[in-house]
């Protein structure tokens, strides 16, 4: 099944880049910052025309893009939509991004969008019927798709752990991974894991050669439950344990394409640009041993 | 296994019943935690509504127009993969309501926000400019269909519906018992403006693809009085005609 896609060549200096809000365009523009990329939902911009799409078409002269897709429900029993995917690609074929993602998730059924990113029940014949969706996603756009992890709210009874799904996904299909450290910390809280061993356990399942990217956000916890269920709210800055996470995933995978990820609550640039700044910062930390030896 | 999970996992979330959850073996506790994907769901429809319906947002006030967006998403989910355009069919859906009245003016605000969005979101097109007609002779130029650009949205609603969408959307504080208006996109700026009855007409017929001497005959001969050049040298002025089909009708 594995597909014959093209693999992007990885950015010789990885850098850090955050998600694309219509209130930032200007600022984005006029800012000019170096290193700085974009990602977008492409489903935000699949429409004919419009202020949007010209916009992103000026951004892509000066800033790598990324897609993140939301809405190809892969993990469906559905498979993906030819007519969704024919909208990627000319969304594609207009900007021509560096990378292109969607989740470990389904967000259609029957017909009816969901608009959420739902929960994959682990199984044997999930993994087949994955494998086949992220294959098709692959083939229609000529390349080589990134799978995020996702965020767990329940714990549905399963046949094999979630890095096995995601590892065996990337074996079958040559896909790579989006790793969200948000995303991590969340299901490691809300499914009891230990944040040490478990994590660890996790990380060391996962092929990292094969993660193209890295995601960080912001959680809240549930407005019933409480701290007994963090909900992936994209709606607060990065905390502090999600910051220590990237950390010790850096250390083990080196340096990646880090985002930081906003969609609600939506800060000004500049708040946006100091948490960016301080991923490019961990970034640098990585860099800068490799500088100093290959200078010595 | 997973057919029957995302049956009743989609059932859940479009009933908010959890009751299919318990035949998946989800305790209690798991069940209170699948309202998370309820709640995201939901809101999510909502937001979408409210982003592109705040003029009716504005009259019904949130706790109302909650109620209003729920109601469509129950019977209207969306179908395409992606939410820019959701609430198509909000106008049609709401004449099942049976809650309490709405006020006679929001088919014409709903009308008027759906033309904001569409015009926002329509293709890109080169228009027919003032410099293009004013080259041709005036025998050349009515022999000319150019159509309107993609974004043009003519409406008709009842006396004053305009103007109170123009109120709630934009604050502003204009009188005006105009009939007809026309929502359109400038490059990057969706405009709006009134329009006569003769001035719609005319648009009408231009954007039915006739030639500018058939569309202004037969508004003539059903507008007393109608005079087409200042409609016509507006809507060259404001890009609303469209460029691509301005060649000889055939």
């Amino acid at each position: 099944m594995t597909s014959a896609v093209s693999v992007p060549s990885a950015n010789p200096v990885p850098s850090a880049g955050i998600g694309l809000k219509p209130e930032h365009y200007r600022p984005v523009l006029e800012a000019q910052v170096d290193g700085l990329w974009l990602e977008i939902h492409p489903e935000n911009y699949m429409e004919a025309g419009g202020p949007r799409l010209d916009w992103l078409t000026v951004l892509a002269e000066t800033h790598d893009l990324s897609f993140h897709g939301v809405g190809l429900s892969l993990g469906g029993v559905d498979r993906p939509d030819p007519d969704h995917l024919k909208r990627w690609t000319r969304l594609m074929e207009r900007v021509n991004p560096v990378r292109v993602s969607e989740h470990l998730a389904w967000s259609a059924h029957a017909g009816v969008f969901f608009n959420d990113l739902l929960p994959v029940q682990m199984t044997r014949r999930a993994l087949d019927r994955f494998a086949d969706h992220v294959d098709i996603m692959q083939q229609a756009l000529g390349r080589q798709v990134l799978i995020e992890n996702p965020s767990r709210y329940i714990d549905l009874p399963e046949e094999l752990p979630e890095a096995e799904f995601l590892a065996e996904t990337v074996e079958r299909t040559g896909c790579g991974l989006l790793l969200d450290v948000n995303n991590l910390y969340v299901t490691a809280r809300n499914m009891g894991w230990d944040l040490v061993d478990d994590i660890n356990t996790y990380l060391a399942t996962l092929p990292l050669k094969a993660v193209g990217e890295l995601h960080l956000a912001g959680h809240e916890a549930d407005s019933q439950l409480g701290e007994a269920l963090l909900v992936d709210t994209h709606g607060a800055p990065v905390p502090d344990p999600v910051w220590s996470l990237c950390a010790r995933v850096l250390a083990r995978t080196g340096p990646k394409p880090v985002l930081i990820e906003r969609d609600n609550d939506i800060p000004s640039f500049d708040a946006l640009l100091s948490e960016r700044d301080r991923a490019q910062s961990l970034l640098d930390m990585l860099s800068e041993p490799l500088m100093g030896r290959r200078h010595a | 296994m997973l057919d029957r999970l995302q049956d009743q996992f989609a059932s859940a979330l479009r009933s908010g019943d959890g009751t299919p959850l318990c035949e998946l073996g989800l305790d209690a506790d798991q069940r209170a935690r699948f309202a998370v994907y309820r709640n995201t769901v939901v809101r999510g429809a909502i937001d979408a509504l409210r982003a592109a319906y705040p003029s009716v947002q504005a009259r019904l006030g949130e706790e109302n127009f909650q109620a209003v967006a729920r109601f469509y998403w129950e019977r209207q989910p969306p179908t395409a993969h992606r939410m820019t355009l959701y609430g198509e069919a909000l106008a049609k859906v709401l004449e099942q309501w049976r809650g309490p009245a709405f006020p006679k003016d929001l088919p014409g605000l709903i009308a008027h926000d759906r033309a904001w969005l569409e015009a926002h979101h329509a293709e890109n097109a080169p228009t027919f400019t003032a410099a293009q007609a004013a080259a041709l002779d005036p025998a050349e130029l009515v022999s000319r269909a150019p159509g309107l650009h993609p974004s043009v949205r003519l409406l008709e609603t009842a006396p004053g519906h305009y103007a109170l969408w123009r109120n709630l959307r934009f604050e502003a504080a204009v009188q005006s018992d105009h009939r007809h208006s026309l929502v359109w996109r400038v490059r990057g700026e969706v405009r709006h403006a009134p329009l006569d009855r003769g001035g719609h007409e005319f648009l009408r017929r231009v954007g039915a693809g006739g030639t500018l001497e058939t569309a202004i005959a037969t508004t003539q001969e059903h507008v007393d009085g109608f005079d087409p050049a200042p409609v016509f040298q507006w809507a060259l002025s404001q890009d609303v005609l469209s460029g691509e089909a301005a060649g000889k009708e055939d």
